[in-house]
C-alpha cells in the first residue's frame, strides 16, 4: 500500500521518498535493539554452561547445548507439546469463528439486549482472572472437567478481546458491502462467509497470533485444572522444572525450547495480516 | 437465514464434540475395586529427571506391597503453588496427600482444608524426632507426617576472610566486627534476602531465634515479635546495613544463590545455607574457598530446618481413609526416608534412620539441627509475614527506625492474629 | 424469544446504537436507510417489520454459541464471585453470610489504600508509554516498504517471551550490578537502584518491563488498524498537499479512532490488573512500593484464604475500571464531533 511515488523525484538525486526509507529503517533498527538484545541475553544463557555462576555479558568460552538436549528428555516433552497444541489450536478456531460471528451481529443487526449483551461482554474483560479462578474451577469440577483437555478449553473460549476487536473493525467497513449483498439476496450465512470473514482477515490473523500466545504461555489456568503429569501443557511441565536451585541456564534452555512454536506460528500468521489487505483492496 | 441455523447448530455441536472427544488425560479410575489414592510431591529433589524416577518407582514399590490400593504421584510446581492447592481444595477435586511446610499446615488446617493423621503414625510416633512432631501438632492433633528436614547453617567465603586477615565470624559481635573491614573492599560481610516474596524463616526468623525471640507467644494467641530481643535483631540489620555490610539490593534479594551476588564473590558468608546452595557455592567459588560452620550466636545460637510434612486433605474420601494411612506410613518409613534422602540430600524425621551421607558437611549439618527452629506454625503465620517483610525492608532502607518498624508491623500483625482466630 | 417481545423492541429509538461504545462513524446509516422508509405506505411498514424481525432473529442467532460460552464460563462465575464477596468463604465449603462485611473492612484497610494509590500511579506511567510506542511502532511499520516483515517480527518478539524469563531477564538487566548501572558508571553517574529505590522509580522500571513485553499487542493492533485503512483516502490527503504530519493527524489517526479506543480501554484493564511482572520482579515491594490491587487479591486469596475477603477486591476494581472505561468512550465520542 505504502508504494513509492512515481511521479515525484527526478534522475539527478535520490527521492524523498527514498531518503525517508533510509531514515526509518534506521530508527526501527534502533528499535529492535532494544528488543532484541534481552533476548540475545536468553540465548547465551541457554548455551552456557550449567554451573555458570552469573549472566554474561557475551558468549561464554565454552558453548553446550547440553542445557537445551535435557528439555527433550525430561517428563512427559511429547505429550506435554501435543496438550500445548490442542490447547492452543483448538481455542483459536472456536474462539475466532464464534467471536466473529457474534461480533457481526452486535456491530451490523439490531435484535433485542445488544448493548446490554456488549456491554457485559466488554464488562468481563475488568473482572480480574484471579477473581474467578476459584468458582471457574469449581464448575469445571463438577463438570468432570479435572484433567482434561475440554474441561481446560471450554473457559477460555469466552475471549471477550475478540468479540470486542472484530466489532471496532466491522463497524468501519464501508456499508456498501452489505448492502451489495443484501440486493444480491444472499443469506445471512452466506453473507457472513462471503463477505465479512475476508473483509476482516487482517484482524483474524493478528487475533490468531494473540489467542495462540495467550494459551501457548498460559501458565495459572492450566496449572489448576491440569493436575496429573498426563493433562499438562508443556509451559506448566516446563515450569515444574524451575525449581529454586535448578540452574537459569535451564530454565532459560526450556524457555527458548517452548519460543520456537510461537515464533512459527507468528511467522506464518503475519503474511496474513498482509494479505488480508490486498484481498479487501482489490474488492475495493 | 434458512440456512443460518443448522449452520449454527452445526458449528457447536461439532466444537463440543471436538472438545469431548480429545481428552487424553481424562483420568477416570475406578478400575476392580481398587482404591485410589493421590498425592501430590514438588522437586525436593531438585534434579527434574531424578526426582520423575524416584517418584515412579516410589509408586511402583509401595503397590506391589499394598496390591489393593492404586498410587498416583504428581510432580507438581513451586510456582503459584499456593492457587493450585487452594483451587483444588475449594472445589473438592485433587490430591488426597500434599507435601506442605509447618506454616502452611497451619493456615490450610484453621481453613478446614487438612484432616488429622495420628491413626497413620500410631505406632511409630516414638521413632520420630519430637521436634518435628510438634511442629506438625495443633490443638494435640498431627495434621502432617514429617517426612524429611531441611537444615540450613552458615557457609563461608574462606577466601574473602582470609585476605582480610579476618577470623570467620561465628557471633554477632564478629559479625559486627567484620564489616565495617570488608565494606572497604566493596565486600558485604552477609547475605540477606529481603525480598518480601521469601519466607522470613530464612531471613529474619533465625536472627530473631538468635536475639532469643519469637515471632508468636507460646499460647499462638498474639504476636511477640516487638520485644527487645525483636528490637535487636532489626537493629543488628540495620546496623550492618549502615556499615556496608549488605548487599547494595538487599531490599529485594531473592535467596537464589546463582547470579546473586555472594555466587559473585561480593558476600562473605550466608547464614542460611541449604545442602544444594552449598554446592552452587562450591561450583561458583571454588571448592577450597567455600567452608560450612555452625549456625550465628546472638543470644543464643539458632537457625532454620524446616520439615517438610504429608498432610491429608479434606478432598480424601471415607472409603480411601485407610489407604491414604497407608500410604502415609510407608512413604515416611524408615526404609524409604534412606532411599529419599540418599536422593535429596535432606535429612531424615526418624531417629532410627542416619544421616544421608558421610564427610564434612554432613556431620556440620546434623550438628546445626541441635539448634534448629521449625518455624513457629500459626494459621496467621504468613499473614504475619506480610505484615511484617515490608516494614524491614522499610527500615532497611532507612525510612523507619527499626521500632517505628516493629510498631507498626506489630499494630497489623495483631489485626491479623486477631482475625484468623477459630470463629 | 417471543415475537411479541420481538416487535415490541423493534420500535424502540431507531438510533439507539448511538449508545453503544466507540465512535459511530460510518455504522448506523444501514439502520438510517430503512428509517427513511419510515413514512411510506402501510404494505412497506408490514415489510419492514418483517424484515426488522428476521434482522432480531438473525442477530441472536449469531450471538447465540457466544452467548452460551459466556454465559457459562464468565458470567457464572462472576455471580459467583460477586456472592463470594458477601460472604466468609472457607475452603471445605462452609459459608458465612457477613453482608458488607468484607467492604467496610477494605474501606478501613490501610493496605488496600496503598495498593490502590500504587496502582493507579502504575496506569498513569504504563498506559500513555504503551500506547505512544505501540503506535509509533506500528505507523513506523507501515510506512517501510522493504523489509517491513522482518522488522515487524524483530518488534513483535519480546511479547513471545514469558514472564519467567522476562523477570530473569529484567532483574538482572535493573540490578546494581547489571548492564545499565555499568553504562552508568561509565558516564560517571551513581548507581540507581531500580527496583529497590523510590517507588515512582520502582514503578516506572517496572512499567518499561511491561511495555517492553507487552507493546507488540497494540502495536499489531494498530498496524491491522492501519492495513485496513483504505488506499483512496491517503492518495486524496496526499493530492491535496498535505504533509506526512498533517495527513496522519487529520487522516490517519481519526481512521483509527475505533482501534484506538479498543486499544486505550485494554491497556487500561491490563495496567490495572498488574500482576506478573511484579510478581517475577519486586513481590510487591520494597515496602509495598509496587504492591499492586491484584496483588493484593492473591495475597488475600491465595496466600491467606480469605477467599470472600479477595472477592471483595476484585469487585471493587472492577467497578473502578468499569467506570474509567466508560469515562474513555465519552473521550473518544466527543471528540469525534
Amino acid at each position: 500500500m505504502t508504494t513509492a511515488p512515481t511521479t515525484a523525484g527526478t534522475v539527478r538525486r535520490p527521492s524523498p521518498e527514498r531518503r525517508r526509507q533510509r531514515v526509518l529503517t534506521v530508527v526501527l533498527g534502533v528499535i529492535s535493539l532494544f528488543t532484541v538484545a534481552p533476548l540475545f541475553a536468553v540465548v547465551v544463557l541457554a548455551v552456557s554452561p550449567a554451573d555458570a555462576p552469573t549472566i554474561p555479558y557475551a558468549l561464554p568460552d565454552s558453548l553446550t547445548l547440553d542445557n537445551i538436549v535435557r528439555v527433550f528428555t525430561i517428563g512427559e516433552f511429547p505429550l506435554w507439546l501435543f496438550n500445548s497444541f490442542v490447547y492452543s489450536t483448538v481455542s483459536v478456531i472456536v474462539v475466532l469463528l464464534t467471536a466473529s460471528m457474534a461480533a457481526y451481529a452486535l456491530a451490523r443487526k439490531r435484535f433485542p439486549g445488544r448493548n446490554a449483551l456488549l456491554w457485559a461482554i466488554i464488562a468481563t474483560l475488568m473482572v480480574p482472572l484471579q477473581a474467578t479462578l476459584i468458582p471457574t474451577f469449581i464448575l469445571v469440577a463438577r463438570l468432570g472437567g479435572v484433567n482434561t483437555l475440554w474441561g481446560m478449553i471450554l473457559p477460555t473460549l469466552a475471549n471477550a478481546q475478540a468479540v470486542f476487536l472484530i466489532r471496532q473493525f466491522i463497524r468501519e467497513l464501508p456499508d456498501d458491502y452489505f448492502e451489495a449483498a443484501r440486493l444480491d439476496g444472499a443469506g445471512e450465512w452466506r453473507t457472513f462467509v462471503a463477505i465479512v470473514l475476508p473483509l476482516i482477515r487482517p484482524v483474524l490473523a493478528t487475533l490468531a497470533i494473540f489467542v495462540f500466545l495467550w494459551h501457548w504461555n498460559d501458565l495459572l489456568w492450566p496449572l489448576v485444572v491440569g493436575q496429573s503429569d498426563q493433562a499438562r501443557t508443556l509451559t506448566v511441565g516446563l515450569a515444574t522444572l524451575n525449581t529454586e536451585t535448578v540452574s537459569t541456564a535451564n530454565v532459560m534452555a526450556a524457555t527458548m525450547v517452548s519460543f520456537i512454536p510461537c515464533l512459527v506460528i507468528f511467522a506464518i500468521l503475519q503474511r496474513q495480516i498482509v494479505a488480508g489487505i490486498t484481498a479487501g483492496g482489490v474488492k475495493g | 437465514m434458512n440456512k443460518l441455523l443448522p449452520c449454527v447448530a452445526a458449528a457447536t455441536a461439532a466444537t463440543l464434540a471436538a472438545l469431548t472427544g480429545c481428552g487424553p488425560g481424562a483420568s477416570t479410575g475406578g478400575d476392580s475395586g481398587r482404591t485410589t489414592v493421590t498425592l501430590w510431591m514438588y522437586p525436593v529433589i531438585k534434579d527434574g529427571a531424578v526426582g520423575k524416577k524416584f517418584w515412579t518407582e516410589a509408586e511402583a514399590d509401595f503397590e506391589k506391597s499394598h496390591p489393593s490400593v492404586d498410587l498416583t504421584i504428581e510432580l507438581q510446581t513451586f510456582d503459584k503453588r499456593d492457587a493450585q492447592i487452594s483451587a483444588a481444595l475449594a472445589a473438592n477435586s485433587g490430591p488426597d496427600i500434599v507435601l506442605v511446610t509447618p506454616d502452611q499446615a497451619a493456615t490450610y488446617r484453621n481453613v478446614r482444608g487438612l484432616l488429622p493423621v495420628d491413626e497413620a503414625v500410631k505406632d511409630q510416633k516414638d521413632s520420630f524426632y519430637p521436634a518435628t512432631l510438634d511442629a506438625a501438632t495443633f490443638d494435640g492433633e498431627l495434621y502432617g507426617v514429617p517426612l524429611f528436614q531441611n537444615i540450613n547453617t552458615t557457609a563461608y567465603n574462606t577466601k574473602i576472610f582470609k585476605a582480610a586477615g579476618l577470623g570467620l565470624p561465628k557471633t554477632w559481635d564478629d559479625v559486627r566486627t567484620a564489616a565495617p573491614v570488608l565494606a572497604k573492599k566493596g565486600i558485604a560481610v552477609m547475605d540477606y534476602a529481603g525480598s518480601p516474596e521469601q519466607t522470613l524463616n530464612l531471613s529474619f526468623y533465625p536472627l530473631l531465634w538468635q536475639a532469643g525471640g519469637r515471632v508468636f507467644t507460646e499460647d499462638g494467641k498474639d504476636i511477640a515479635f516487638d520485644s527487645d530481643a525483636g528490637l535487636a535483631a532489626l537493629q543488628f540489620l540495620v546496623d550492618l546495613k549502615k556499615l556496608g555490610g549488605l548487599p547494595p539490593d538487599v531490599a529485594t534479594d531473592g535467596p537464589k544463590v546463582e547470579g546473586a551476588p555472594i555466587a559473585a564473590g561480593k558476600v562473605g558468608l550466608r547464614a542460611t545455607t541449604s545442602l544444594p546452595e552449598l554446592k552452587q557455592l562450591r561450583a561458583a567459588l571454588g571448592k577450597e574457598n567455600v567452608a560450612l560452620g555452625q549456625p550465628l550466636k546472638g543470644a543464643v545460637q539458632a537457625t532454620y530446618g524446616n520439615p517438610g510434612l504429608l498432610a491429608l486433605t479434606s478432598i480424601n474420601k471415607k472409603e480411601n481413609r485407610n489407604a491414604a494411612y497407608q500410604v502415609l506410613s510407608y512413604l515416611t518409613s524408615a526404609e524409604h526416608q534412606k532411599a529419599l534422602n540418599a536422593a535429596a540430600g535432606n535429612f531424615p524425621t526418624r531417629t532410627d534412620v542416619g544421616i544421608p551421607g558421610d564427610g564434612p558437611d554432613f556431620a556440620t549439618m546434623s550438628e546445626a539441627l541441635k539448634s534448629a527452629n521449625p518455624g513457629e506454625p500459626s494459621p496467621a503465620a504468613r499473614q504475619v509475614m506480610g505484615a511484617l517483610a515490608p516494614n524491614i525492608q522499610a527500615a532497611l532502607r532507612g525510612d523507619l527506625t527499626p521500632k517505628e518498624a516493629l510498631t507498626r508491623a506489630a499494630r497489623e500483625a495483631r489485626g491479623i492474629v486477631e482475625r484468623s482466630a477459630p470463629r | 424469544m417471543q415475537p411479541g417481545k420481538l416487535v415490541a423492541s423493534s420500535s424502540a429509538p431507531p438510533r439507539a446504537d448511538r449508545a453503544l461504545p466507540g465512535p459511530s462513524s460510518g455504522s448506523g446509516s444501514a439502520a438510517g436507510k430503512t428509517d427513511a422508509t419510515a413514512d411510506s405506505p402501510a404494505p412497506y411498514q408490514r415489510d419492514r417489520r418483517r424484515q426488522r424481525r428476521r434482522e432480531a432473529i438473525s442477530g441472536l442467532l449469531f450471538v447465540l454459541p457466544t452467548l452460551v460460552i459466556f454465559g457459562l464460563f464468565k458470567f457464572l462465575p462472576i455471580a459467583g464471585a460477586a456472592a463470594m464477596s458477601l460472604t466468609e468463604y472457607r475452603l471445605n465449603g462452609d459459608v458465612t453470610f457477613l453482608g458488607a462485611d468484607n467492604y467496610t473492612r477494605l474501606a478501613t484497610d490501610p493496605n488496600f489504600w496503598q495498593s490502590l494509590r500504587v496502582t493507579i500511579a502504575y496506569v498513569l506511567i504504563f498506559v500513555p508509554l504503551i500506547i505512544v510506542v505501540s503506535l509509533a511502532g506500528a505507523v513506523l511499520l507501515d510506512k517501510l516498504v522493504r523489509y517491513a516483515g522482518a522488522f515487524r517480527s524483530l518488534l513483535f518478539i519480546p511479547y513471545l517471551s514469558s514472564f519467567v524469563m522476562a523477570g530473569i531477564i529484567w532483574t538482572w538487566i535493573f540490578s546494581t550490578d547489571g548492564p545499565v548501572n555499568a553504562a552508568l558508571a561509565g558516564i560517571g553517574a551513581g548507581k540507581v537502584p531500580f527496583v529497590s529505590g523510590h517507588q515512582l522509580l520502582v514503578l516506572a522500571s517496572l512499567a518499561a518491563v511491561s511495555v517492553w513485553k507487552g507493546f507488540g499487542y497494540s502495536m499489531l493492533i494498530f498496524l491491522a488498524g492501519l492495513k485496513s485503512q483504505p488506499a483512496e483516502v491517503h492518495e486524496a490527503a496526499r493530492i491535496d498537499g498535505a504533509g506526512p504530519w498533517k495527513a496522519f493527524w487529520h487522516v490517519t489517526l481519526p481512521l483509527l479512532k475505533p482501534v484506538t479506543f479498543f486499544v486505550l480501554v485494554i491497556e487500561t484493564i491490563v495496567g490495572f490488573q498488574v500482576f506478573d511482572t511484579i510478581y517475577v520482579m519486586t513481590g510487591g515491594g520494597p515496602n509495598r512500593a509496587s504492591h499492586s490491587l491484584i496483588y493484593f487479591l492473591y495475597d488475600e486469596g491465595f496466600k491467606f484464604f480469605d477467599f470472600g475477603y479477595a472477592a471483595a477486591i476484585g469487585v471493587v476494581l472492577f467497578f473502578i475500571v468499569l467506570v474509567l472505561s466508560l469515562g474513555q468512550q465519552r473521550l473518544v465520542e466527543r471528540n469525534e464531533t
